[in-house]
């Protein structure tokens, strides 16, 4: 190739290259407009996973000593029958995954910080689980609901919400005697939130075990 | 053996030049047909999708009414409201097929750090809803107290039909009768009550946010807008109007693109205009015996045309191939720029497109190469000869 040819394709690359750069700064202005309305165009397949809403604030609540998160998708597909077992019931479809949010000081992992949707009597009730690097409950949170204030009142003290500190998977979960002291008409709901937190220590144990298979990606504090 | 072989002949004698320069015009004649069938598929994509929308016109409270059509039909919630009686006074027009009342708010759930949207409507919201299809449940509400969910809605509150649902901002517990199947609108993340619920929820007895409406004959929007829009405290939008603005907004970024596939295409001009000329100066000699041996400056001439041609056709050959391959990836690529995207594809290849790019891409081939073949021609043999 000729010095020429080469002059001739480096002009070429350069002005395809500003076209290009011209064409995406033009571009770039309309990514914001908002579109009056919504034609039927994004149809969104990806299950609902219960977001994490307040990290900083549950991080520094239930491990004041981490400077860092990562986060962790575990694939629990592989597990199924022996979730079966340990759960009591079909792992559900939203089950064959679990996200992991671990609590790291510097390196060392000092926690794991888990949330889950869990169904109430009177909508979903989204759950902030903290637990320690043993697999113990270190405390809970309620982040959303949308139960009556009379429902919503119990839920929320701290005093039931901390009977679950400490306990693991392995730890004798009774619903009905966890919930015996709350009025009639929260017990649905407590009893939701009781199988969440189990259920939610049993799917971390069993993708710790499976982490070969987890995606990882990092989220720095 | 003819011109066009001979052309031929010494285009493959340079395969890496008129190699690179055929992909260069292939890009070129790509881009082209590319933004060409953007600009017609987008348009005809958004006006099927205005038209299977059932609503011709919006009665909205006065207001900016673009903002107004705009949060309706995205089912936000509106500051100002229309009186019932106005719903009366539409459906007594006789241009309109169905009138749709509307009641959308946005009850705030600070704490939650939640907006949940909540829609009242009647039976005949259903009739300009026909992308509604129920998953679960019954066809429409039960009772007063019943709620159908958006896909979405559902899946966040883990409710099926026959669950009780609480709104907190109107400390109402409703009862799931149906859940929707995604539809990929706004629909999904609404929470759908009767009207008069609705306005009792959110204590706005007898007021409207919207009016959406149907015409038995779409040839009678202009009267009926104009009738319509006498009604007191309202004002009319017509989906037409704002299919206009969208267009336009759409228009000035496909100027823009057009301007950008021209710059590359007559750089691409350029590009084939010096390979011309260069493969010309180089062949001065061969082209010297040619005219020495009886070819006329005619021949010559013709020869580097047809060459210049040739690379054009190489290019077109090449660049339509490439469009249709890469039609839909760009079109993924642009799709999320675009102000109002419509469902499914909206690149399409036409015979339109294409034919304009071959043209275009002739023409210039056919300029690109006059200037190197009228400097063919007019070679004198004994000078090139002696190397002068």
């Amino acid at each position: 190739m000729g010095p020429g040819t080469t002059a001739r394709l480096a002009a070429v690359s350069l002005v395809v290259l500003a076209g290009a750069t011209v064409w995406w700064w033009s571009l770039r202005g309309h990514r914001n407009l908002p579109a009056p309305f919504e034609p039927p165009s994004r149809i969104t397949e990806a299950g609902l996973l219960c977001p994490w809403r307040d990290p900083e604030a549950d991080l520094a609540r239930f491990f004041p000593a981490a400077n860092r998160r990562d986060t962790r998708t575990l694939i629990l597909s592989g597990r199924r029958v022996e979730l079966a077992r340990e759960l009591g019931r079909q792992p559900t479809a939203e089950e064959n995954a679990l996200q992991v949010h671990r609590a790291l000081h510097d390196n060392h992992p000092v926690g794991t910080i888990l949330t889950r949707r869990v169904k109430g009597e009177h909508g979903g009730i989204e759950l902030v689980l903290a637990v320690t690097p043993e697999g113990r409950v270190r405390g809970v949170k309620i982040q959303r609901h949308r139960e009556p204030p009379e429902v919503a009142s119990v839920l929320g003290e701290a005093g039931w919400l901390n009977r679950f500190e400490g306990r693991d998977r392995r730890s004798d979960w009774d619903a009905a005697g966890d919930c015996a002291g709350l009025p009639a008409g929260a017990r649905s709901s407590a009893q939701a939130v009781v199988e969440g937190i189990r259920s939610l220590l049993i799917l971390l144990a069993a993708g710790e075990t499976s982490s070969p298979r987890a995606h990882e990606h990092h989220d720095t504090l | 053996m003819s011109l066009g072989w001979l052309a031929l002949r010494n285009l493959l004698r340079r395969r890496l030049r008129h190699g690179l320069m055929v992909g260069a015009l292939a890009v070129s004649v790509a881009v082209l047909v590319c933004l060409s069938g953007f600009g017609a598929g987008y348009e005809r994509a958004l006006r099927a999708e205005l038209d299977g929308m059932g609503v011709q016109l919006m009665l909205v409270p006065l207001g900016c009414p673009y903002d107004a059509a705009a949060r309706v039909m995205r089912g936000r919630a509106l500051d100002n409201t229309l009186p019932e009686q106005a719903l009366a006074e539409v459906r007594n027009d006789p241009a309109v097929a169905v009138a749709a009342p509307l009641l959308t708010t946005a009850a705030l759930h600070p704490d939650d750090r939640r907006v949940d949207l909540w829609v009242g409507l009647d039976e005949s919201g259903r009739a300009l809803r026909p992308w509604w299809r129920v998953k679960s449940g019954a066809a429409w509400f039960t009772g007063p107290e019943s709620v159908i969910l958006g896909s979405e809605a559902a899946a966040a509150e883990l409710r099926v039909p026959g669950d009780q649902l609480f709104c907190p901002a109107a400390n109402r517990s409703l009862r799931v009768s149906a859940v929707l199947e995604r539809s990929g609108t706004s629909d999904d993340s609404l929470f759908f009550v009767p009207l008069l619920t609705a306005q009792e929820m959110f204590d706005l007895p007898g007021r409207l946010t919207a009016i959406a409406i149907r015409l038995h004959d779409p040839g009678q929007l202009r009267e009926a807008t104009a009738r319509l829009q006498q009604i007191a405290g309202a004002q009319v939008v017509t989906l037409t109007e704002m299919m206009g603005v969208f267009l336009n907004l759409v228009g000035s970024v496909r100027v823009l693109l057009i301007a950008i596939a021209t710059l590359a295409m007559v750089v691409c001009a350029l590009g084939l205009f010096n390979t011309m000329l260069a493969g010309v100066l180089d062949r001065a000699e061969e082209l010297a015996v040619m005219r020495a041996l009886g070819a006329s400056r005619h021949h010559l001439f013709g020869l580097v045309t047809i060459e210049s041609l040739l690379l054009a056709a190489a290019g077109i050959a090449v660049g339509l191939p490439l469009a249709a391959g890469s039609g839909h990836t760009l079109e993924g690529l642009i799709r999320p720029y675009m102000p109002l995207a419509p469902l499914g594809t909206f690149w399409v290849l036409t015979g339109g497109a294409v034919g304009q790019a071959v043209v275009i891409s002739l023409v210039m081939g056919l300029l690109s190469g006059l200037y190197p073949a009228w400097r063919a021609g007019r070679v004198q043999p004994a000078p090139a000869l002696k190397g002068d």
